[in-house]
């Protein structure tokens, strides 16, 4: 599992893409931190994670839509899987690898913080609690697009397909509303805003943990099963 | 060390292998020869764990390739067909992460100095992958599967794209390697199984159609030991004076190849050998033999006399060429038209 972490961390922060879509963070993040923190006068960065976790919808395919497809495409995946590494430690190397370059993104939010904490007292307690909601829904985001990259080997089509799911799960409040009943609950129970929003508040919700955290491993699983069918079926 | 048994893979409707059976011993070295498409790398796929059988299996040191991923691949060194590189890494780069990848701790400097020296890629060693040549591309790739020292190496055309002198180099180095260890290779080139494996397994279509010693086959298939002759002199007497010798079943005339003589092709009666026969007939007649060969079969005739229904024994290979002859209606013969253009190509390997 280090192995292809450490290999995985390699090919993103020697690819253009990556450096791109860290641009890309630091600009909105940037922004939103001027607009909604400096603007408004204050301490809670909360306002400023909200909005980027919007941002990341649009932007996280980038970083998984080659995972899987890539290396299947150029035959690099029979080196991982003759390896005496399990396809388990692989899947989980990768999606490390992807989180940790999320994790240098999200990262910025310190700065900013420190950079609120030359005018005024910081409340951390709040701020750590949503970095770690941003940081939750993020990863529970990257084994999505991690598992949607097996499925294809064109980056395009992962990426966009990855970017609907996302945007599907941050619709789904508005979904829930056009519905009642059973269907009203499930969606709600689905929506990323439904367990994201209360990080925000300051609010360490265990059963939104362990949502976000059973999503990633969910899909962490569906990755390893796929890779595994379609290397042992027939 | 190696034990096939019963391996078959079908993709949908496609029979890429059908009950393919063989055994390795410790520090054999085998050649795996087959036409494109025969399943040469679906075998050596499986054997090394990428993809499952759909039905059989295959045993390392007594491990089920299936049952025992861990105890097995950990054995293996796999070139497969086309080298497991990213382009964006270099050399360096790329090799400790295989040292990574297969928990090559101890020594790990000493073992990479001393493969880069074996397949000679020292100097590339900083390098990015994408910048190198398809050669250098295929000795990384070499070096790859050597990396762990494993007991089992699987090549996959490990030759293809190196120039003459590497090529050689490779083979020596593949030789080298199989003193202490199993190694089972696959090639087209049939000089290059010759020349470095004791034993050739060929399987066509799917199926394994021989498996023994290059000399073994090739004695095997050999029918009667016809003879080809050039014989300087008009070629109807010449003809004439051939056919009357003891021994002599049958002459073909082969023509013109050389100004001033003709080549012919002479069948003998079964089991005996008229080469001196025709030597004194020819002497007396004071008609110059400028060349003599025994037409026993090479390994290549061998490849294609069981890879393809319809092979006529290498004559094909003395069959002059008719201008402007349609291949294509001449359908039976795609086989034979095939065997010249190998033996041709093999006149000029060694040439
Ligand atoms: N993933 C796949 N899906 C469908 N058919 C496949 C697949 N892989 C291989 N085949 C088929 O299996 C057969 C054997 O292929 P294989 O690559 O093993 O041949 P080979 O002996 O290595 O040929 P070559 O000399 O060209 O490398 C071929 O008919 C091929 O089309
Ligand atoms: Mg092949």
């Amino acid at each position: 599992m280090t192995a292809v972490y450490r290999k995985e961390l390699l090919i993103y922060f020697t690819s253009p893409i990556v450096y791109a879509y860290l641009l890309v963070f630091y600009f909105f993040s940037g922004l939103g931190f001027n607009a909604i923190c400096i603007a408004q006068q204050t301490n809670n960065l909360t306002g400023a994670i909200d909005y980027m976790f919007t941002i990341s919808m649009f932007i996280l395919p980038v970083l998984t839509m080659r995972l899987f497809g890539e290396e299947r495409k150029n035959k690099t995946d029979i080196l991982l899987y003759t390896s005496p590494a399990g396809t388990f430690g692989i899947v989980a190397g990768k999606l490390l690898a992807a989180a940790t370059v999320y994790g240098v993104a999200s990262a910025i939010f310190v700065v900013y913080a420190f950079v609120i904490g030359l005018f005024t007292a910081v409340q951390w307690a709040v701020f750590f609690c949503g970095l770690l909601g941003f940081l939750l829904m993020g990863v529970s985001l990257i084994a999505i697009g991690g598992f949607i990259s097996v499925l294809t080997e064109n980056q395009i089509v992962a990426a966009v397909i990855t970017f609907a799911i996302s945007l599907l799960l941050s619709l789904m409040d508005y979904i829930a509303s056009m519905v009642s009943g059973i269907a009203k609950t499930v969606l709600e129970y689905l929506s990323y805003n439904t367990h994201f929003t209360p990080f925000q508040t300051g609010q360490i919700g265990l059963s939104h943990i362990i949502f976000f955290l059973s999503v990633t491993g969910l899909f962490a699983f569906f990755t390893a099963r796929s890779i595994d069918h379609r290397r042992f079926s027939a | 060390m190696i034990e096939v048994s019963n391996l078959s893979k079908r993709y949908g409707a496609i029979t890429a292998i059908d009950h393919v059976s063989f055994k390795v011993d410790k520090g054999e070295i085998i050649g795996f020869l087959g036409p494109n498409g025969a399943g040469k790398s679906t075998t050596m796929n499986i054997i090394t764990g990428y993809i499952s059988a759909t039905a059989g299996y295959v045993r390392i040191d007594g491990y089920d390739v299936m049952e025992n991923p861990e105890q097995t691949k950990r054995r293996i060194g796999y070139l497969p067909e086309q080298p497991p590189l990213y382009p964006d890494m270099t050399v360096k780069e790329y090799l400790d992460f295989i040292c990574d990848l297969k928990n090559v701790r101890k020594d790990r400097r000493k073992a990479l100095e001393e493969i880069c020296e074996q397949v000679r890629i020292a100097d590339v060693y900083k390098r990015l992958i994408r910048n190198l040549s398809k050669g250098y591309k295929q000795r990384v790739g070499i070096a790859q599967a050597l990396i762990g020292n494993p007991d089992v190496l699987i090549l996959d055309e490990p030759t293809v794209g190196l120039d003459p002198k590497q090529i050689i180099e490779i083979r020596d180095l593949i030789k080298k390697l199989g003193e202490r260890r199993t190694v089972i290779l696959s090639s087209h080139i049939l000089s290059e199984i010759q020349a470095v494996c004791e034993r050739v397994i060929i399987i066509s279509s799917g199926k394994l159609v021989a498996d023994g010693r290059a000399e073994e086959l090739s004695a095997k298939l050999s029918d009667d030991h016809d003879v080809q002759i050039r014989v300087e002199g008009p070629e109807e007497i010449v003809f004439q004076t051939l056919s009357k010798v003891h021994g002599v079943k049958s002459v073909r005339k082969l023509g013109k190849r050389e100004e001033g003589s003709f080549d012919y092709l002479i069948e003998p009666k079964e089991k005996t050998d008229v080469r001196r026969a025709l030597f004194n007939r020819m002497a007396e007649k004071k008609y110059p033999i400028l060349s003599m060969s025994s037409n026993q079969l090479t390994l290549e005739d061998v490849f294609l006399k069981l890879t393809t229904g319809d092979y006529d024994g290498g004559l094909s290979e003395f069959t002059p060429e008719i201008p402007g002859k349609d291949n294509a209606a001449e359908a039976p013969e795609s086989g034979t038209e095939a065997a010249a253009a190998e033996s041709e190509q093999e006149g000029s390997d060694k040439a």
